[in-house]
């Protein structure tokens, strides 16, 4: 009987610890980017460029955390549309939240396959421009 | 025994009366004394919009006029603002949708912006979102009428260096009646304010004719 509670209990246990990690990635995206991306990374009309699936980011995964972090300006083109308003860089960010961001875009909105390490981030960071 | 009853119609009463939400009308307002019958009354004079004039997007001018027994929604925001005028203007957007089709209904945007903001940068910016100036304004004007505007629907809006992208104001949406009187105000950055909002909205159209 106390067995299988425990047996019940622990993979709840598990479960609530990996999506602990996962929800920091989330909730900073909430935070930092949904107001303008939207919660679903839809974008906002021809004002917003969309991130969900869009070739932009697929694109330049090379350089996203540079983007986030210094922001963007100038014409960018996404998914077909042009778009131009300067998205200010969010600094405050740290290496470990844009990482936990990135990995939410890559869950989320099929950014890429694989996972971001915080080493690449990193590396990106030190090459922005 | 007959006061729990009476307790209980009591309570399922003010559980009834609080559905059907009334939107008081909000300000400070005047009173007047006037003597009917040798008695002394008091008439309320209620607050309401002065008039104004501005230029929208399409350089229509936009003035009391237009918005004369319309109902109207209002808030403050700049083209080029980064924090919550995005949020703001997704929000509108519904609104603009749900009642496109609607004649006794306007959307006025106040830009505080009055460097940047022209007419032809608001023309592009409505362009971008894709909104017609037959339902919604975005609204061009001088730096003391934009800030007097403000202070008449009681929110904030200011020039303000520390501010992300320089100026300062409210993300609220002010909901107006056909008599240019304040009726409620709705957080603009939230989904859940926008619905109340879209509910008031046609319980003041289902209450004018
Ligand atoms: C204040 C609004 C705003 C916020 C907040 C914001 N962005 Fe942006 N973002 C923009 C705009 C506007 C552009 C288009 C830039 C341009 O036209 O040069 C953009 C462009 C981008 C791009 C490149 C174009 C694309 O769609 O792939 C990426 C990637 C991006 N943002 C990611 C993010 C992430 C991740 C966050 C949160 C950490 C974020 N942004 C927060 C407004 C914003």
């Amino acid at each position: 009987m106390r067995l299988h509670r425990l047996l019940v209990v622990f993979p709840i246990f598990l479960i609530s610890c990996f999506t602990v990690e996962d929800n920091s990635g989330k909730s900073s995206y909430l935070t930092h980017c949904a107001s303008c991306h939207g919660e679903s990374g839809k974008g906002f009309q021809e004002l917003i460029p969309p991130l969900n699936q869009a070739d932009y980011a697929q694109e330049n995964t090379d350089r996203l955390a540079c983007i986030i972090k210094y922001g963007i300006e100038g014409e960018v083109e996404v998914e077909g549309v042009v778009y131009d308003q300067p998205m200010a860089g969010i600094l405050d960010l740290s290496p470990e939240e844009i990482t936990n961001i990135l990995n939410f875009l890559v869950t989320d909105f099929k950014l890429r396959d694989k996972k971001f390490q915080l080493t690449e981030v990193r590396t990106q960071l030190s090459r922005c421009q | 025994m007959r006061l729990i009853a009476a307790a209980f119609v009591a309570i399922f009463l003010s559980a009834c009366t609080s559905e059907t939400k009334e939107l008081p009308i909000l300000g400070r307002h005047d009173f007047t004394k006037r003597m009917v019958d040798g008695q002394e009354v008091m008439d309320t004079l209620y607050y309401s919009i002065p008039d104004f004039e501005f230029y929208d997007q399409d350089s229509n001018r936009v003035n009391e006029n237009l918005v004369d027994g319309k109902i109207y929604v209002t808030d403050f925001f700049f083209t080029s603002c980064p924090s919550i005028c995005p949020q703001m203007k997704r929000n509108m957007l519904t609104v603009y949708e749900e009642f496109l089709q609607e004649d006794r209904f306007q959307l006025l945007s106040h830009s505080i912006d009055f460097i940047k903001d022209s007419v032809p940068v608001l023309k592009k910016y409505a362009g971008k979102i894709g909104i017609s100036s037959s339902k919604w304004h975005l609204l061009a004007g001088e730096k003391d009428e934009i800030y007097d505007m403000a202070e008449a629907y009681m929110v904030a809006a200011s020039e303000d260096p520390k501010a992300p992208g320089g100026f300062a104001h409210s993300g609220a949406f002010i909901l107006v009646d056909g008599e240019g009187h304040i009726r409620a105000y709705y957080d603009g950055t939230t989904k859940e304010d926008t619905e109340l909002l879209i509910k008031d909205i046609y319980t003041l159209l289902n209450a004018t004719p």
